[in-house]
């Protein structure tokens, strides 16, 4: 779908990013990570081609029409929610009295307010009507800067519906973000930006599932894998995440309050910031950051067998 | 009667037709100034800061010098007529126009031109979503323009030459009568002015109300 190739973007003497190369798939949901300051924006508008690269090229297999991008503080226009809604219908010579803006507006709870005017509403109902108004021309390519940064825990939910039924239809949606967590459910990759460049996230712990009940505990049946103990009031399909510093490597196995262990088989042990990265086969790889003290210590190297344990908390489920 | 009529109709019909010069031209250029990124754009912001405060009678000593009887544009005959004094007013107020009409499309320019452009708009729509973002501040500027032009006294004079029933302004009527002594008519039509003005700066405060919602 956007194939990057040698791209460059440098405001100063400082190219700001970097990406030799790198291809976003077609029909799924990309987030990308990074720290304030890392670029996600600028890489966001330079796809949208409200920027142009110092060197290199971006290709976008959409033409610029099916392309839509929502800004982090999105403009309002000076006319009501509905106005604003069915803007890219009105400039498209689509004139349907209003019934697309008003079935964008419904999905996203906004229906109430469809005569107000938009400039007067919250940060987060602006970005649910910015989000509605791209919606509405059901787009090919959707880009998002932190879509879910002013949403209350109700609003997250429609958005991420709305989302889930925008990539049902086949849809790319790119999602900039530095909270991840939010948007994980709906996330087919995880890539980061770091340094100006994006690597895929190989840090997280991603799992898919099915949360069931035993015993009065959530348990999480994770696909082709094993059942972890977690603790969530959700039942059923679920997304598990998991930061590499909440699992602990362990030679044996031994009483704690962690409620998960399972014994493994070292796969991968590789460098990540100051810290040893080590890919633990339980069922399913997981992932851990130890020191490289620890990882002398355990003599992690590919093929060592190892307990690896974390607590039910250590599991985030979507 | 026509002695308070006629200068008032004539004070609005000149003030009126500068001011539609006013906005055919500046707006555009305000427009241009605000999205299109040029050589010499700063500095051309600051000529034209710098020109908002022009003292009348330096362009009504400009204006004259191109249209006496025997300069350059003497031919035309439009010494001491309605049209001199509209083309002095409108050479006066321009500069206010056009810094005003960038400064309404500047506050928009970005967020609206960006907009647009990722929600599929093409160069005219884009154009036309900007003006109509704008559109509460170029009212303000048209108010403000109107209102500069309303009480001009040096270009009137200079230009119109104040001749009774002809190109005698408010403004120009007032400083006859006073020094004539006719203090009564001349604070009649100061009332009047006063009253336009204040429906201007009304005019002014709820079109920036607008905008601001």
């Amino acid at each position: 779908m956007i194939t990057i190739t040698g791209l460059i973007k440098s405001f100063g003497a400082q190219p700001v990013l970097d990406i030799p190369a790198f291809t976003f798939d077609a029909g799924l949901v990309h987030a990308v990570t990074g720290a304030n300051g890392s670029g996600k924006t600028t890489l966001l508008r330079l796809i949208a081609g409200l920027e142009s690269p110092t060197a290199g090229s971006i290709t976008v297999e959409v033409p610029p029409e099916e392309m839509v991008m929502c800004f982090q503080n999105p403009y309002m226009f000076h006319d009501t929610v509905l106005g604003n809604i069915a803007y890219g219908l009105r400039v498209r010579g689509v004139d349907d009295g209003g019934q697309f803006a008003r079935a964008a507006a419904r999905a996203l709870g906004m229906e109430p307010l469809l005569d107000h005017r938009a400039r007067n509403l919250s940060a987060g109902q602006k970005q649910k009507v910015a989000l509605a108004r791209a919606l509405v021309l059901k787009p090919r390519l959707l880009l998002l800067d932190e879509p879910f940064a002013n949403l209350d825990p109700e609003g997250t939910a429609q958005v991420l519906a709305a989302l889930a039924g925008l990539r049902a239809s086949g849809a790319t949606i790119l999602i900039v973000t530095h909270i991840l967590a939010a948007g994980i459910s709906i996330t087919d990759r995880v890539v980061r930006l770091e340094q100006g460049r994006l690597v895929p996230d190989a840090e997280r712990t991603i799992f898919d599932g099915t949360v069931i009940e035993a015993d009065g505990h959530a348990v999480f049946q994770i696909v082709n894998g094993p059942a972890v103990r977690v603790v969530t009031s959700k039942r059923g399909p679920a997304r598990g995440i998991m930061a590499p510093t909440d699992v602990i490597l362990s030679a044996e196995s031994f009483p704690s309050s962690m409620q998960n262990m399972f014994k493994g088989k070292v796969t991968r042990v590789t460098a990540a910031e100051g810290l040893v990265q080590v890919t633990v086969d339980i069922g399913r790889p997981v992932r851990a950051h130890v020191t490289p003290e620890s990882c002398q210590t355990l003599g992690l190297v590919p093929g060592r067998p190892v307990w690896v344990m974390f607590k039910a908390t250590a599991v985030e489920v979507y | 009667m026509s002695a308070l009529l006629s200068p008032i109709l004539v004070s609005l019909e000149t003030a009126c037709a500068a001011t539609l010069v006013c906005v055919l031209v500046g707006v555009p250029c305000g427009y241009v100034l605000a999205v299109r990124r040029f050589r010499g754009r700063q500095p051309l912001i600051t000529v034209l800061n710098t020109l908002m405060a022009i003292p009348t009678v330096v362009v009504g000593l400009f204006v004259y010098t191109l249209i006496a009887r025997r300069a350059p544009l003497g031919s035309l005959g439009l010494l001491f007529s309605v049209p001199a004094m509209i083309i002095g007013q409108a050479l006066l107020a321009l500069p206010i126009m056009v810094v005003l009409a960038h400064t309404a499309f500047a506050a928009v320019e970005r967020g609206a031109r960006e907009t647009a452009l990722t929600l599929g708009a093409g160069p005219g729509a884009v154009t036309m979503t900007l003006v109509r973002e704008a559109r509460f501040g170029l009212m303000a500027a048209v108010a403000a323009t109107f209102g500069r032009l309303i009480g001009e006294v040096g270009i009137s004079m200079m230009l119109g030459g104040n001749i009774a029933g002809y190109t005698r302004t408010m403004t120009t009527a007032i400083a006859l009568e006073t020094s004539k002594g006719e203090f009564m008519l001349g604070l009649e039509l100061g009332f009047i002015l006063l009253a336009i003005a204040l429906l201007v700066n009304l005019g002014l405060r709820y079109f920036q109300g607008l905008g601001d919602e």
